[in-house]
């Protein structure tokens, strides 16, 4: 019986078919709530069977009734419980892509509709770590729930568990559920120098730049507009409160060909893990980059549009036929 | 932010100390001072600490206590088994745990020895006051419980009581239904070892010195009720038999040696007269003695009588509820007095009561063999003399029989009682003390019968060749109002002053109507929730007319009625519950209805902007109206945007009331230009 899933397995594959995933919001209802004692939940019911077994022994009724009514209680909470999840709407936002090996943080919302206070909800990725939100009533809040990633390429979003304990801690209701989206995790990042531009890779530099390790900073002037935001000089700023900008040695207009070839080591991913990390470099120091990949080529350019195209190219590559 | 959620709040913590200690409190009463007290005081330092956010004591400095406690409770009781050295335990644990508070888990152990020692309470004490009490506890644990899972505080201590007490009274139906229902089997489930109730109780004891029966009467606490089926006995016909006491050492009356026959189940005596069905509810629980009218023909399980017609609790079978007896009052007790016996119930102790023998033996001389003639010789001295009646009767220094004969002349009961007796043995005729109770108060209200401890009261009983033991009450020779209307009565009479309550009893003010009342509320009390056993719960379904089926009928009810507990309990939390509206179809729907009914009906395919477009150029005045709906309709829908709380419901309100401005109304309104709007939802356009 190897080829049998585990019963929790089971159970999580029989839910998921029951509520198939949604384009970005879920509405809890009662088909998709789950709900079973706790283990503190059983200890209550071993203790009611104790007080029980007293009752009976010395014919008590105040301890009968004592027990009846935790007994009730722990009826009573099942219902609380469920209801704590019952009616919730849980929406998806946009998210910025993070490189492989980070951590993303989905940012989920989610509703109440009616008048009941919901404090400790659960909120966890498959096998991740939970976060903790508490909702007001006839309220909506945001929460970014942890999703690691670990591979470069499309991340399809896991299955993701809502759960309450709340009010008595002896139930647990959760509710599973899954959005239709895929993510796109950008390469890991290794840092290595950047490649020394040349003539050679035909690019319109002016003058020999010499490359002086990585502080190429020169001097500041006074901000004008069009300069990069990334090159102010955010921690000095001027007598009067104006703002400077970094000067650098290298001519910005100088450009840059990251080349899949330039890599120097033979590990695919470890080069688009470096090519990644120039792309970066290049970018926070407002080079015009281009890149070369052996079946794609993006001709040289810069700023966060530019840096995505590539990041993507080097996500996507060899994933895509 | 302490988001662990295995780190309750500080004054989750807190508050479940302080609720901790009001349900350690009764237990004050009848357990060794210190186990309670030093539990107080761990838990005292517990809270200390943690509202100064220091560290609790160490494992090494619990570890020690842990074993001191041990060995403190095996040094007071002789063993850990047992109720009392077993909670003392628990209450020990209970505090030393408190002192290692620091997640939740330990919070949620603490809350469970919680509900186990305000059940444990109900060993001692069974009163509505207490249990009224310990609910109020029970409703805070609740409460403590919820705050326990709400790690940020998101509800206020308000509502989390509200919440707390709500739940309760919720859970309500669910613990009637099996209180009622679940089935009650008679007798312990396993042998324990018989608690001593050597605690003092109120309650007849077993032996009687002068003053005892008089401290009793003045205590007004109920002492048992009882039912009848049929007619009540006339209130000179109400002696409640306790323990005979037989043995006297010249001061105190005791129980002799035990009686060696013990009758179990029918008891054979020569009866005649009439017959009282009726059921007894002993108030405290746990008692010793009980006290039918003698004498009853069938013992009911748990009870055995002895020789002498005593009616003592067989301590191994844990009986619950009423007693039920059949009693006839006139019957013949040993017609036949084997010699043993004869000399236990002739025993004076030597030297004493000089006087009060010399006179006996006067009487028997006059007598002859006539030994009632020496019963009426001492009847009417009592009569005759300066005899008082008084609950206040001075010290007897000396000789207590003759002090009280020849002397003082002031008593009560048990020195009428006592010296008499001492009297019928100095002329030879085996004679003995009976401890019990007379009267009782009828209350129709609840239609029963009340006696309380101050109706406690001693008389004699005479052996006579031929008739058996005789029952003498020389009281009634000095206070015959005594057996005739009770003891309030006589007192009252001789201008004693008694308590208020006690001497209000046959009032017919306000204040006894009160007490009446708060009497019943204690019958119903007793009768339906401290005395609900297996027969009550036989009773109600013979009630119900279920009495056919058995158990069977009890489980079928039962699991009907918690299946609709449980409907109940769905109910109530569904009430609570809104799932979103339908978002945006609805609204769309909404709109298009009320465009159609206008007379402007949307045509099919027809998207939300085309439909905005013809209605500026056909109906401007509408277009007005829905300009700005349509535009957040298509920003909700398109734009990202999410919609506030209770937009949607408003935004639908506006699209149902939309109308014409009253001129253009009249014009306007004409033939529908379309059919009704056949699409709903998720036009695309």
């Amino acid at each position: 019986m190897a080829g049998l899933p585990s019963p929790r397995e089971a159970l999580i594959r029989w839910a998921m078919r029951r509520s198939p995933p949604a384009r970005s919001e879920v509405v809890l209802d009662r088909r998709r709530i789950y709900i079973l004692p706790t283990r503190f939940g059983y200890l209550y019911l071993a203790v009611c069977l104790m007080m029980l077994l007293a009752a009976m022994h010395y014919g008590n009724s105040l301890i009968f009734l004592l027990v009846f009514l935790l007994l009730g209680l722990f009826a009573n909470a099942m219902w609380q419980t469920h209801g704590q999840l019952l009616g919730l709407r849980i929406s998806l936002h946009e998210v910025q892509p993070v490189h492989a090996g980070e951590t993303l943080k989905l940012p989920l919302e989610v509703t109440a509709f009616d008048r009941r206070p919901r404090p400790a909800l659960h909120l966890a990725a498959c096998d991740q770590p939970q976060v903790m939100l508490d909702l007001p009533p006839d309220a909506s809040r945001r929460v970014l729930v942890p999703v690691h990633t670990r591979r470069r390429g499309w991340l399809q979003i896991p299955r993701l568990r809502i759960a309450s304990r709340f009010p008595l801690g002896l139930f647990e209701a959760w509710s599973w559920f899954r959005f239709d989206r895929k993510w796109l995790v950008y390469p890991a990042i290794v840092r290595r120098p950047l490649p020394i531009p040349t003539r050679d890779q035909g690019l319109d530099h002016r003058g020999a730049g010499s490359e002086r390790g990585d502080e190429d900073f020169e001097h500041l002037r006074e901000y004008q507009p069009g300069d990069p935001a990334s090159r102010i000089a955010w921690k000095r700023q001027g007598h009067d409160g104006s703002l400077l900008s970094k000067q650098f040695a290298q001519p910005t207009r100088l450009g840059l060909w990251l080349d899949w070839h330039e890599v120097p080591t033979t590990d695919p991913e470890l080069r688009l893990s470096i090519l990644a990390g120039w792309v970066e470099e290049a970018e926070r120091r407002g080079l015009r980059y281009g890149l070369r990949l052996p079946q794609r080529e993006i001709a040289p350019d810069h700023g966060p549009r530019h840096q995505h195209r590539c990041l993507e190219a080097l996500a996507l590559h060899g994933l895509e036929s | 932010m302490a988001s662990n959620p295995d780190r309750p709040r500080r004054e989750a913590l807190l508050a479940l100390l302080g609720v901790q200690a009001l349900v350690l409190l009764p237990h004050l009463y009848h357990l060794p001072w210190w186990a309670p007290a030093t539990a107080l005081l761990c838990m005292a330092w517990s809270a200390l600490r943690l509202r100064q956010g220091r560290r609790l004591p160490g494992t090494p400095i619990r570890l020690l206590l842990v074993a001191a406690g041990t060995l403190a409770t095996l040094l007071w009781f002789h063993s850990l088994n047992g109720r009392e050295a077993g909670v003392t335990l628990l209450v020990l644990m209970l505090g030393l745990k408190s002192l290692e508070l620091r997640g939740l888990r330990d919070a949620l152990f603490l809350l469970f020895i919680d509900y186990f020692l305000v059940a444990t309470q109900f060993l001692w004490d069974q009163s509505l006051p207490l249990v009224l009490y310990l609910l109020l506890s029970a409703v805070l644990l609740t409460a403590v419980l919820m705050a326990l899972n709400d790690p940020h505080g998101l509800l206020p201590a308000r509502s989390l009581l509200r919440r707390a007490a709500g739940l309760t009274v919720s859970a309500l139906p669910i613990m009637l239904l099996l209180f009622l229902l679940f089935p009650r089997l008679p007798g312990p489930l396993w042998g324990l070892p018989a608690e001593q109730g050597a605690a003092a109780r109120t309650g007849l004891g077993e032996e009687m010195r002068p003053g005892d029966i008089a401290r009793l009467v003045r205590s007004d606490t109920p002492a048992f009720r009882v039912r009848f089926d049929g007619p009540l006995p006339p209130q000179a016909e109400r002696y409640w038999r306790g323990p005979v006491l037989d043995h006297f050492d010249g001061r105190r009356w005791t129980r002799g040696r035990p009686e060696p026959r013990v009758h179990r189940g029918q008891l054979e005596l020569d009866r005649q007269g009439p017959r009282y069905r009726y059921r007894l509810w002993p108030v405290e629980g746990g008692q010793r003695w009980v006290t039918p009218l003698p004498y009853p023909v069938v013992l009911p399980p748990g009870l055995e009588a002895s020789g002498n017609l005593e009616f003592r609790v067989d301590d191994k079978a844990r009986h619950t509820g009423p007693w039920q007896f059949t009693s006839y009052t006139r019957y013949r007790l040993d017609a036949g007095l084997d010699p043993a016996k004869r000399q236990r119930n002739l025993q004076l102790p030597p030297d004493t009561a000089p006087r009060a023998r010399a006179l006996a033996h006067s009487w028997r001389q006059a007598a002859g063999d006539d030994d009632m003639a020496v019963v009426r010789a001492a009847l009417a001295l009592i009569r005759e003399r300066p005899f008082h009646y008084t609950l206040r009767p001075p010290p007897l220094p000396g000789d207590v029989v003759d002090g009280f004969l020849f002397e003082t002349r002031k008593g009560f009961c048990e020195h009428y009682a006592g010296s008499f007796v001492v009297l019928m043995r100095a002329a030879g005729i085996p004679a003995r003390v009976v401890t019990g109770y007379q009267g009782g108060e009828y209350n129709a209200l609840g239609d029963y019968l009340l006696v309380r401890q101050s109706d406690a009261h001693a008389w004699a009983e005479v052996w006579l060749e031929g008739r058996g033991w005789i029952r003498v009450d020389p009281t009634a020779a000095v206070a015959p109002e005594r057996i005739e209307r009770g003891v309030s009565a006589a007192l009252g009479d001789a201008g004693e002053a008694l308590p208020l309550l006690l001497g209000s009893r046959y009032g017919s003010n306000l204040l006894n109507r009160l007490r009446m009342t708060w009497d019943s509320i204690g019958y119903y009390w007793d009768a339906w929730v401290l005395g609900f056993g297996p027969e009550r719960q036989a009773e109600l379904l013979t009630r119900l007319g279920l009495e056919r089926f058995g158990w069977r009928a009890l489980i079928l009810l039962l699991v009907a009625g918690v299946l609709g507990s449980m409907l109940f309990l769905m109910w109530l939390s569904l009430r609570r519950s809104r799932t979103p509206p339908a978002p945006l179809a609805g609204l769309e729907r909404d709109l298009r209805r009320r465009l159609a009914r206008l007379g402007v009906a949307p045509r099919p395919g027809e998207g939300l902007l085309a439909l905005q477009r013809r209605l500026e150029r056909e109906a401007p005045a509408l277009a007005q109206q829905t300009r700005a709906l349509v535009q957040r309709l298509l920003t909700l829908r398109y734009g990202g945007a999410r919609s506030h709380p209770g937009e949607l419901a408003r935004l639908r309100r506006q699209a149902r009331r939309l109308a014409w401005p009253r001129e253009e109304k009249r014009h306007k309104k004409g033939p529908h230009s379309g059919g009704p709007a056949k699409t709903e939802s998720g036009n695309g356009y």
